[in-house]
């Protein structure tokens, strides 16, 4: 692989060269997959048994992207297939609780339906929840079905990088990750906002240790002093939702003292000027007392973004899913461009938003079918409520993913036909109609992405239950019995990456032999005949509509505003400022390493490490007489739930942090998003999970106990 | 063979707890390390281990190669090891009535592999190999860390020391 020092990495990190052996030993029973959770690409060894059991996952020292290292998810993740909350045949809910179906009985129930209410209620009468549809085969056949029968579909972009997909939209043309992680090698400078990749992809977080040895500076800007920040070069904490003050600042002094890259600009932006005047007040020393960084930070941090090419930016959750990050993504992103670190290697943005493209041409024109309205994902609670949804098909878990669980039960319950196809029976299955049995990745085979930007193939490790389908299946059986032409739904995973990739241009030149046949995978884009590519816009060339970065937005179908300003997290979606002294913290949930969204909750070893709990900062708990391990009623204007504290010294005494993943189903307390209304950055159209105003019943905070 | 963690390289993932327990899944569901930067809890394998001095039936034993191993035929489920270990590093397994610790994975190393916890660390905060090899790394990372300012100090180790060395930070800020 051109370009990086693999041996160089692994003689640094292990004492001695490590093999294969050293990790799992002799490799029979051992089978190759690529892990499918946080898309960061780790190679995995799977142990299994001649029963067809897995007995154990490992990290492949052969994959070029983890060399052997994971971090717990995929071995919880291993486990959790055989845990006694799988749903392993059809389930029908019925007034003495759940009868047990046939895939045939399913089916003979939901297609008439299916039909009935897109004659009834048009294409927009149904809807589909798809951020658990599964790997590549299914995600393909997904894509076909909806453009067969104009389908809604919402995967998990409300919940995590929508506002960053409009802005990079916006700015670029696209919103997949411009450079891969591995240009961190190359950067001089890396700059993690709001992102604890220490955590959410610790298998992958060697690279920038790799790329700090190197003598890349590492800086993290985060609320809290993370495990991230704590490896890196430089920790810069920052106010709760003010990191777009930050942003709009380093514009302003990269602005006013001409150390942006004036002949990028000249010819590779569009709307510089007006951006230039837009930031005019958004002085260093304003964004000290706003986002509490001093301003010797704030102007040393500018020099070295101005000295340090190339650099990379790469932002996190903490920037997105808040009520008012928009303007720190856009902000932030703007700032890489004006610099010229766009399209370098080592200079431009990462982001785990990994997209190939849309497919073209598959479906002929009169084939197609459009949905009459599009619902925004926080319009579509209304819709179900006041009965525009008919049918709702649900591979995922919105009951405790998205915000305001109430609500969305109470959604739930008005649409007559909630279908819930799912691996494990959840908080959200409680509220479906008709249960049906997913496959897992470790079951399936299909084409795996990445955010080194490479596709890399795998194969089923072991069989699923017997009754257990694919989303892939269903949409295929669906479509048969709806009289749509079985072509378009190869019932192989291979046979449908073939199909598919023939028409996604960005990888048409990505054949499933050719991703066996390449270690590490194939980057892309890589078109038919060509050389793959390692990162976007090498050639300066953008999707936009002038074709170059549009640092101002002026289609008002693209973004509500045409620039970046400053937004006090106070007095956007989900908060109110007067409320403040009611409400005086705020409340955050935030990942750690060995939860995937909802899933780990099933794994009896996760279980063991840690339970759910209130992150307090041990000051604050010392003045309010908390101690570790109390329970405390933690209230936002939406809800309240009792938590044990845990105290920390990494957090500032304002915010409060819990975590995102636990739920009824798993281990029997309410979710998080109980909590959080169904709100909005109203830019990007996010749904906020963090800096939401809360306070802890009996202290600091004034109000009755309700 | 010594086993290095340093905690100025741990990123807290719990990697190494859980290949841990899947490791020793037959065995039991109880974590035998504990893997918090500020207090990490992994059988030091001392070399004059409190529990095998104390352990009345002989259950815990120090082994040639250094690890500190159980034999569940002989123990009694007594907890003297949990009280004396002077490091919290015994855990205690409710339901069969024995403790629970790391025993330094001595299937894999019989087959020349490193242990569980070893082979997943992706920052390699957790290293093993010849005692040479790891008292050196050891000097070699204390030398960096003072010189970039970092309060670190190790835990007992040399030669004729515990067969688990930790790299650790001085407490307060």
């Amino acid at each position: 692989m051109p370009g990086y020092s693999l041996t160089n990495y692994l003689r640094i990190s292990r004492t001695g060269r490590p093999t294969g052996e050293q990790t799992v030993g002799a490799h029979n029973n051992f089978k190759r997959t690529i892990c499918g959770l946080c898309n960061g690409g780790c190679g995995l060894l799977v142990k299994v048994s001649h029963e067809g059991t897995i007995q154990g996952v490992y990290g492949d020292p052969q994959n070029p992207w983890n060399k052997g290292r994971i971090c717990p998810k995929p071995m919880a993740a291993a486990q959790s297939l055989t845990s006694p909350l799988r749903v392993r045949y059809p389930l029908k809910k019925d007034r003495n609780g759940y009868r047990r179906l046939s895939w045939e009985e399913a089916l003979d129930y939901i297609a008439p339906r299916w039909k009935e209410a897109r004659e009834k209620g048009g294409n927009s009468a149904i809807a589909a929840i798809i951020s658990k549809i599964g790997g590549s085969h299914s995600k393909f056949i997904l894509n076909v079905f909806a453009e067969l029968t104009g389908l809604n579909t919402y995967g998990t972009a409300p919940v995590c990088y929508e506002s960053e997909r409009k802005i990079r939209i916006s700015l670029f043309g696209s919103a997949a990750t411009p450079n891969p992680l591995s240009d961190a090698l190359e950067a001089r400078l890396v700059i993690l906002l709001g992102n604890n990749i220490a955590q959410t992809k610790a298998g992958q977080f060697p690279w920038l240790k790799e790329a700090q040895r190197k003598g890349t500076k590492l800086i993290t800007i985060d609320v809290r002093c993370t495990e991230t920040a704590r490896q890196s070069d430089q920790f810069i904490q920052v106010r709760p939702g003010t990191d777009a003050a930050l942003g709009l600042a380093l514009l302003n002094y990269i602005i006013e003292n001409q150390y942006y890259d004036a002949e990028f600009v000249e010819k590779h932006t569009l709307g510089f000027r007006e951006l230039a005047q837009a930031v005019k007040s958004y002085t260093p020393e304003w964004a000290s007392a706003v986002t509490g960084i001093e301003l010797n930070t704030i102007l040393n941090l500018g020099k070295e973004l101005a000295t340090l090419k190339p650099a990379l930016l790469y932002p996190g959750r903490g920037v997105c899913c808040v009520n008012n990050g928009s303007h720190a993504l856009w902000a932030f992103e703007a700032l890489m461009a004006i610099l010229g670190n766009i399209g370098k290697p080592g200079g431009g943005i990462v982001s785990h938003i990994i997209d190939y493209g849309k497919l073209q041409g598959l479906i002929p024109e009169q084939l197609k079918a459009k949905p009459e309205v599009k619902y925004s994902a926080k319009e579509l609670y209304e819709a179900m409520l006041d009965g525009r949804i008919q049918l709702f098909y649900i591979a995922g878990n919105p009951v405790a993913t998205w915000p305001d669980t109430g609500l969305m039960r109470q959604a739930l319950r008005k649409v007559p036909l909630v279908i819930h196809h799912t691996l494990f029976f959840d908080d959200t299955s409680a509220e479906a109609d008709l249960i049906l049995p997913a496959t897992h990745w470790l079951e399936e085979a299909g084409a795996q992405a990445s955010v080194h930007r490479v596709l890399q193939w795998r194969e089923a490790v072991v069989p699923p239950p017997p009754e257990a389908k694919p989303a892939a299946e269903f949409f295929r059986l669906l479509a048969k019995r709806l009289g749509f032409p079985q072509e378009y739904f190869p019932s192989a995973a291979a046979a449908a990456w073939e199909l598919e990739c023939r028409y996604t241009p960005a990888v048409s030149g990505i054949s499933v032999l050719a991703m066996k046949e390449t270690p590490g995978g194939i980057s892309y884009p890589c078109r038919a005949g060509e050389t793959p590519r390692r990162r976007l816009y090498s050639e300066l060339k953008f999707n936009t509509p002038s074709g170059k970065i549009e640092l101002r937005q002026q289609n008002p179908q693209i973004l509500p505003v045409d620039l970046p300003s400053y937004s006090d997290p106070l007095d956007s979606p989900g908060n109110d400022s007067r409320l403040k002294g009611d409400y005086p913290f705020f409340l955050s949930t935030a990942k750690v390493a060995y939860h995937y969204h909802t899933q780990n909750q099933y794994s009896a070893w996760v279980r063991k490490v840690e339970g759910p709990y209130l992150e307090i900062n041990t000051d604050l708990a010392r003045a309010l007489g908390i101690r570790e391990g109390e329970k405390v009623e933690v209230e936002t204007p939406y809800g309240f739930l009792v938590l044990p504290v845990k105290l920390s010294t990494a957090l500032p005494p304002l915010c409060l942090f819990t975590q995102p993943y636990y739920s009824e189903g798993g281990m029997g307390l309410k979710p998080a998003n109980y909590l959080y209304p169904n709100a909005v950055d109203p830019i990007g159209g996010n749904f906020i999970q963090k800096n939401l105003q809360c306070r802890m019943l009996g202290f600091g905070g004034g109000g009755e106990h309700k | 063979m010594k086993m290095l963690i340093d905690t100025t390289l741990c990123i807290e993932c719990q990697a190494c707890v859980v290949a841990c327990l899947q490791e020793n899944n037959y065995s039991n569901l109880v974590p035998r390390i504990k893997m918090r930067i500020a207090n990490p809890r992994n059988c030091h394998h001392c070399a004059e281990p409190a529990c095998v001095i104390f352990c009345p039936h002989g259950a815990l034993q120090k082994i040639n190669g250094g690890a500190v191993i159980w034999q569940e035929p002989l123990c009694s489920g007594c907890k003297l090891c949990l009280t004396f270990c002077p490091h919290g590093s015994v855990n205690y397994d409710i339901q069969r009535g024995a403790p629970v610790k790391c025993l330094l994975c001595p299937e894999r190393l019989a087959q020349g592999m490193e242990p569980a916890c070893v082979a997943v660390c992706p920052t390699g905060a957790r290293l093993f190999g010849k005692d040479e090899e790891i008292l050196n790394l050891v000097e070699q990372r204390l030398h960096e860390l003072k010189q970039k300012g970092q309060r670190v100090y190790c835990s007992p180790g040399g030669k004729a020391g515990d067969e688990v060395i930790f790299i650790l930070l001085e407490a307060g800020k």
